[in-house]
């Protein structure tokens, strides 16, 4: 150990209390940290799969200068104000945005000693699209299935680095008020 | 990867690690460097200048209609490669934000070209010039914000505590899948991540109650 100086303080109940700080903000960091990843257009994942942007078909979808209706047999294209979206919207990066709801349904509940990150019920089959099956791009959705990695679920898989970090600063600055 | 010799910004940093003891000063740096990328993308994404904060010239509504479905925000972002591209590099005590070199071009064109050079292309600056005393807008805070955390006594505290829990060894499944696969208990930090040199274990083993 490289210690230059002792530092007198019950360990076991330093860690106790530390942990228990932790446990307290670290939610609301995680969770701020996550969705700031996404709205950048980045995983939370280390590595995730994810940068690739939307169609400009779906951009324009999005932005409500166009929707598409299934008439027909055929993917016809609508102009605006039959678009089901509004003007306005950031089409890049591509932020998993559109209601917003995925974001308001991404929650991490503490569970004892540790964290649980979870969706809830109205968002949890849309974040196993993204996560897991992927969505089907290209025309007439023939294209390849894009996967958008929200939470590291692999056994291999880890934050962000941003995220790491932030969660690495939140657990020195409650040592450090601590140490005071 | 590696950054661009043009178009990147270096920012010393060893007048501010004087209370950081040598153990620690990658990461810390490491850490300035992660809120910087955070930093510069947040004002990208909003068409703002990471250098100023002021609003970048809005997209023209043909380019936007043709390229970005419509949206006119100037954020620099098309394909993503350039955003993908934007990283930083630890030299010693520097700090080095910059792209790539081979989306050097694409960032030369956004910083350098002028609206009264071509009209076409208006200027949007987004890696600081250090040569002309150009800064981030918000580097001076995250380095006041960081570097406290990074000093002597927080190091050789949680030093202290990895010792205890390495003496305990007290560990803990790694993730707790769910059938879903979108609810996952947390792995706070990889086992990677070293704090002082000391192979760090999770966070939660450091955490755990006893």
């Amino acid at each position: 150990m490289g210690a230059k100086f002792k530092i007198s303080f019950d360990a076991d109940k330093s860690i106790r209390k530390i942990q228990s700080e932790y446990i307290k903000k670290a939610p609301d960091v995680i969770r701020d940290a996550m969705i700031q990843s996404m709205e950048r257009g980045e995983s939370p994942v280390k590595n995730g799969e994810w940068k690739t942007p939307y169609s400009l078909s779906y951009q324009a979808t999005i932005n409500g200068m166009v929707s598409f209706r299934y008439i027909g047999g055929k993917i016809v294209p609508l102009p605006y104000p039959d678009s089901i979206f509004g003007f306005g919207k950031k089409t890049t990066p591509v932020n998993l945005k559109l209601s917003g709801q995925l974001y308001s349904d991404l929650e991490i509940v503490p569970r004892g000693n540790s964290m649980r990150v979870q969706f809830k019920k109205t968002s949890e089959w849309l974040a196993n699209i993204h996560n897991n099956l992927g969505v089907r791009t290209g025309k007439n959705f023939m294209g390849p299935l894009v996967k958008r990695r929200i939470l590291p679920t692999n056994d291999d898989e880890d934050f962000n680095s941003s995220i790491q970090s932030k969660m690495d600063n939140l657990l020195r600055s409650i040592v450090k008020t601590f140490i005071k | 990867m590696a950054i661009s010799k043009i178009q990147r910004t270096e920012i010393d940093l060893s007048d501010y690690l004087d209370d950081v003891p040598d153990r620690a000063r990658n990461q810390a740096l490491k850490s300035i460097g992660n809120q910087m990328m955070d930093s510069i993308k947040d004002y990208l994404v909003d068409g703002k200048s990471p250098i100023d904060g002021k609003s970048f010239q809005k997209l023209s509504k043909d380019y936007a209609e043709n390229k970005k479905g419509g949206d006119t925000t100037p954020n620099l972002y098309l394909s993503g490669n350039l955003w993908g591209n934007l990283d930083f590099e630890i030299d010693d005590n520097v700090l080095i934000i910059g792209v790539d070199s081979e989306d050097e071009w694409k960032a030369d064109g956004h910083n350098k070209l002028s609206s009264k050079a071509n009209d076409m292309i208006p200027q949007r600056r987004f890696i600081a010039d250090a040569d002309e005393n150009e800064t981030y807008k918000d580097l001076n805070n995250i380095i006041k914000d960081t570097i406290p955390l990074y000093e002597d006594k927080v190091q050789s505290t949680l030093e202290e505590i990895f010792q205890v829990m390495e003496e305990k060894k007290e560990r803990i499944s790694i993730s707790d899948i769910k059938n879903l696969k979108v609810v996952q208990r947390i792995k706070p930090s990889s086992k990677s991540v070293t704090l002082g040199g000391i192979q760090r274990q999770d966070i939660e083993d450091i955490l755990k109650g006893f």
